[in-house]
């Protein structure tokens, strides 16, 4: 905004460091979300790309979310998981819940390479450039068993009655 | 798993079509690296590289004018018009419809700019009218906790000046609606149903309602598995409980 709003700059500034400073104080490497009644919701995964890639976290926290989504429970050799395989809830081909999602994958990408995090974001890069080739076609989302195996998963809005109400 | 090969574990559907792959990733993966940077903010500043939100042309084939406008015209206060001949068009489907003269004319292709204004062309690329602002009150002005805020992201990503200065009471409204909801939310934009009860408890992208007892489910839990409390934010509505968040 203060590119768009340039004279409002000051106003935007003091806005954009208040947010950066509450959401690098509440949002820990360790947390997905915060649910209505602002009860930490646990879990690392690809959401540490978003925060990253906005910009939102300050440079410690910045720094502390890299190191997390690095790490080889969210990072495989296919891509960023949505949640990490240590989550008790995890599953290789729940929809946010463990899958890989390319297009996920693409904003933690940009995300290291501007903090200059080449090896990380190339890892992300190539990984998931192997599996669309490997897999043939370029899907929603795809599965990476915790033993490392590529797995082609069905559309999830598609096939499971029980996943009707993803929307 | 280097050299493994893909285990299909079920049968596929509608997004399942084969296509040539290499092809694909030809045109559309993952777009450009300069495309990424335009997009990332921070990307390039910190060494002295340059902005790239401002140098160069980068977001010409992922960020449409048109799209933007749609959202603006949606976000905002007010809306520019085209003129043709005097006349004001009411929209830009009309601007289509308008005749001989239009027909031919694609949305993408249709405008350009010249001297600092947006003009419309003809098939000849001769410019036919110019889009002049004119102050016209929109009755909806409304945000969402992502739409919002990807307006506001795309449209500085694109560097286009006058586009910017067009759509600059968008802009205002956009990122006034985002202010108040932090203020509303207590330095969170929250998302949820408000006044509308079939409306996403959730608005981003991990839009997935996952009751508990799914196990095939995929939406955020717990680490107990409950799933989180939805967000019913307003202060103007009751707060009913609803039969899949009471856990």
């Amino acid at each position: 905004m203060t590119r768009l709003d340039p004279g409002h700059a000051e106003h935007w500034s003091t806005l954009r460091t208040a947010l950066r400073t509450r959401l690098s104080s509440t949002f820990t490497p360790e947390m997905m979300a915060v649910d209505g009644a602002d009860r930490p919701v646990a879990g690392a995964g690809s959401q540490l790309g978003w925060l990253l890639w906005s910009g939102a976290l300050d440079e410690h926290a910045a720094e502390a979310a890299a190191d997390r989504l690095a790490r080889p429970d969210v990072l495989t050799d296919f891509g960023v998981r949505t949640l990490s395989v240590d989550h008790p809830r995890f599953g290789p081909a729940l929809y946010h819940r463990g899958a890989v999602w390319p297009f996920d994958n693409w904003i933690a990408w940009g995300a290291l390479r501007a903090m200059r995090r080449s090896a990380d974001a190339d890892r992300i890069r190539t990984g998931v450039l192997k599996a669309v080739r490997k897999l043939g076609r370029y899907p929603e989302l795809y599965a990476v068993h915790t033993s490392g195996q590529l797995l082609a998963v069905p559309v999830a809005n598609q096939i499971s009655r029980r996943l009707v109400r993803c929307w | 798993m280097a050299g493994v090969e893909p285990e299909v574990v079920s049968a596929v559907s509608r997004n399942d079509v084969q296509v040539d792959v290499e092809d694909l990733l030809k045109g559309c993966l993952p777009v450009s690296e300069e495309e990424v940077d335009a997009l990332a903010p921070q990307v390039g500043a910190a060494d002295g590289l340059g902005d790239p939100l401002r140098d160069g042309e980068h977001l010409g084939t992922c960020c449409r004018v048109d799209v933007l406008e749609a959202l603006g015209v949606r976000l905002g206060e007010h809306q520019d018009m085209p003129r043709i001949d005097g006349v004001e068009v009411a929209d830009r489907q009309d601007r289509v419809r308008l005749g001989d003269d239009a027909r031919g004319f694609s949305l993408r292709d249709d405008v350009a700019y010249q001297a600092g204004h947006r003009v419309i062309l003809d098939p000849a690329h001769r410019p036919v009218a110019r889009l002049e602002p004119t102050v016209r009150v929109c009755r909806w002005n409304y945000g969402t906790s992502d739409a919002t805020s990807w307006f506001l992201v795309l449209l500085d990503a694109t560097r286009d000046h006058p586009l910017q200065e067009e759509l600059s009471a968008h802009t205002r409204a956009a990122a006034g609606w985002l202010e108040n909801a932090l203020g509303r939310g207590g330095g969170f934009v929250r998302c949820g149903p408000r006044r509308f009860a079939g409306g996403l408890a959730q608005q981003g992208w991990r839009d997935c309602l996952d009751p508990t007892g799914d196990p095939d489910g995929g939406g955020i839990v717990h680490l107990d598995g409950s799933m989180p409390r939805r967000p019913w934010p307003t202060p103007t509505r009751k707060r009913s409980p609803s039969p899949r968040s009471t856990r």
